[in-house]
């Protein structure tokens, strides 16, 4: 699974702990999705992809 | 996560007190270990002391980090497996060990005291680990993150 978060942060200019902060979660988590060392739940990726703008699918993808 | 708020653990402020318990117990069992000359001193600081150690990893390990998430959750449940898959092959060599010794070699056959202990030294071995990994992981997340801001 591969994602764009970090390039949409980037996008948007912001850290990995305001995300994190404004989606509710760790800055660990933050990285750990970024880095593709954990694979986020349901209700984290429609959160996530709520706040940049984008459709899960263009967030996420399969490899 | 809405979920996470179900998870049966302790307040974060409960991890100080563990450590301060665990930390506590050690010195004591250490310390009485090392001084007491009396048997039954050294057996009652012996069992306080391992109870007390237990007790506060117990409070440190079931107590929320201050930001409890999914992440957070997957990290305790990898490291939990983790612990138990390491502490289950480990008993199966103990068990494989014992046997051929007690078969092969004059050693005294184990009565049933030293086999309860076996099995409770395996179920703390099984918490101590999952305490150690859990951190360790967090730890380290905690510290690459902080170098990617």
């Amino acid at each position: 699974m591969k994602n764009s978060i970090r390039i949409e942060r980037a996008v948007k200019r912001i850290s990995q702990q305001e995300l994190a902060e404004a989606v509710g979660v760790s800055r660990q988590t933050i990285y750990a999705i970024e880095n593709d060392k954990f694979i986020p739940s349901t209700e984290l990726a429609l959160k996530l992809s709520a706040y940049f703008g984008k459709t899960v699918n263009e967030l996420f993808s399969l490899d | 996560m809405d979920s996470n708020k179900k998870l049966l653990l302790l307040p974060n402020c409960f991890q100080l007190v563990g450590w301060i318990v665990a930390a506590a117990a050690a010195v004591c069992l250490v310390c009485t270990l090392l001084l007491s000359k009396t048997p039954f001193l050294e057996s009652l600081a012996a069992v306080l002391g391992t109870v007390g150690l237990v007790a506060g990893l117990f409070l440190v390990g079931f107590s929320r980090e201050k930001t409890e998430d999914e992440f957070t959750l997957h990290l305790r449940v990898s490291s939990a497996l983790t612990a138990l898959l390491v502490v289950f092959f480990l008993w199966i060599l103990n068990t494989i060990v014992t046997v051929f010794l007690v078969r092969f070699l004059p050693l005294e056959v184990f009565g049933p005291i030293e086999i309860a202990l076996d099995c409770l030294t395996g179920f703390v071995a099984v918490f101590v680990l999952y305490l150690v990994l859990f951190k360790i992981r967090l730890a380290h997340f905690n510290k690459k993150s902080a170098y990617e801001e």
